[in-house]
């Protein structure tokens, strides 16, 4: 298969998987920085395509290659971020609201999930985009009972978020 | 809100509404992405500099410490700055050895710890690095002033200059940590000096510390 042809399957394959990196880059990254790690996202998908073994699900090896680029933006801006609102004026730095005009209850889930810490954003996407407890213990290496103790505790925090 | 509710509203964001041409389809065209590709290219190309100038300093020290092996007063502080340009060598290797290595494609919890266990094992080697950087100076002049012109320094100024340098580096490190503990939060953008800040405050260590604390409890039953 040459090149154009896998860039073509690659190409397929995230169709059908659609949305994904636009999310994630609205649960990790601040909203000025949602288009560098989105495309930080899909290069190192493209340069991993390679080592993707087809008889393995493709969205457990696009959840994780995905997640863990994602995981370690958030964690090289983490301190920066803190910096930033410590220096400025909470006005000054832009929300998504400013970026975007989002239905409001969108933007308060966004809003409830970027209130966890980054690796509960990573379970709480997946369970939110519809993956069963084993597939998500897949993606993230825990086990099935962990993951159910963990949803039930981020399922009632969301909730409690967002009837406040 | 019910948690049905917020799946149903979840599965309905569709990114290709808001954005002309569609977010993803702007991504699978390539745009932007020489930014991203050099900047990853950038910190390889700057690990590899820090290798050559390790190497360079390396061999620097190495020919000056084979031509004074019988004199100690300049052996030792040739030995102590061959063993700084070595540690320039074996830091950024082992980073960029890492950077080669890493499988994104991992599980998530697994490579997250080993990423954490790698960023504190960095931070404490930086941390290392500054405190002994301040005490580098005096066999620096000692092993440079001779080495380059021909001066000794011992000679010249004679053991109190030696002692007092080293105090003095015992004092510039001391002031810079009692310094960045007041001080740091004012460290303003610039990245280099917060970093220094935070390497010397131990701040950088906390902060590594704590994210592996996190994913090692992360990934435990509760």
């Amino acid at each position: 298969m040459d090149q154009d042809q896998v860039r073509e399957e690659f190409e397929e394959r995230m169709a059908e998987h659609r949305g994904i990196v636009f999310k994630l880059a609205g649960i990790y990254a601040r909203p000025e920085d949602r288009e560098d790690l989105a495309q930080e996202v899909y290069l190192q998908l493209w340069r991993s395509y390679g080592s993707y073994d087809p008889q393995r699900r493709f969205s457990t090896w696009l959840y994780r290659v995905a997640l863990n680029v994602a995981i370690s933006f958030a964690r090289r801006t983490a301190v920066s971020d803190k910096r930033t609102v410590e220096l400025s004026t909470v006005d000054d730095v832009p929300t998504m609201k400013h970026f975007e005009d989002r239905d409001e209850r969108v933007e308060a889930i966004y809003e409830a999930i970027r209130g966890f810490d980054e690796l509960n954003r990573g379970l709480m996407l997946l369970h939110l985009e519809g993956y069963t407890y084993r597939e998500i213990a897949d993606v993230l290496g825990i086990s099935e009972t962990n993951v159910s103790t963990k949803l039930n505790r981020l399922r009632n925090q969301m909730r409690q978020d967002l009837t406040e | 809100m019910e948690f049905e509710e917020i799946k149903s509203i979840w599965s309905q964001i569709d990114p290709h509404a808001k954005e002309k041409g569609g977010f993803e389809a702007r991504l699978l065209r390539g745009l932007g992405m020489d930014r991203v590709r050099s900047r990853l290219a950038g910190l390889q190309v700057g690990l590899a500099f820090e290798i050559l100038a390790g190497v360079g300093a390396a061999l620097m020290t190495g020919s000056y410490l084979a031509a004074h092996l019988g004199d100690l007063r300049f052996l030792i502080p040739a030995v102590v700055l061959h063993f700084a340009a070595m540690t320039l060598i074996i830091v950024p290797v082992r980073q960029l050895v890492t950077l080669r290595m890493i499988d994104y494609s991992q599980p998530v919890v697994a490579l997250q710890k080993r990423l954490a266990a790698f960023r504190l094992s960095r931070v404490r080697e930086a941390g290392w690095l500054l405190v002994l950087g301040p005490f580098l100076w005096t066999p620096l002049a000692i092993v440079a002033a001779h080495g380059l012109f021909g001066i000794d320094l011992y000679e010249g100024f004679g053991i109190p200059w030696v002692v007092a340098n080293l105090a003095f580096g015992l004092f510039v490190l001391l002031a810079a940590i009692w310094a960045s503990r007041r001080y740091g939060h004012r460290a303003g953008t610039s990245r280099v000096w917060r970093s220094v800040s935070d390497g010397l405050a131990g701040r950088s260590l906390v902060v590594a510390q704590g994210f592996l604390a996190d994913v090692t409890a992360f990934e435990s039953d509760d």
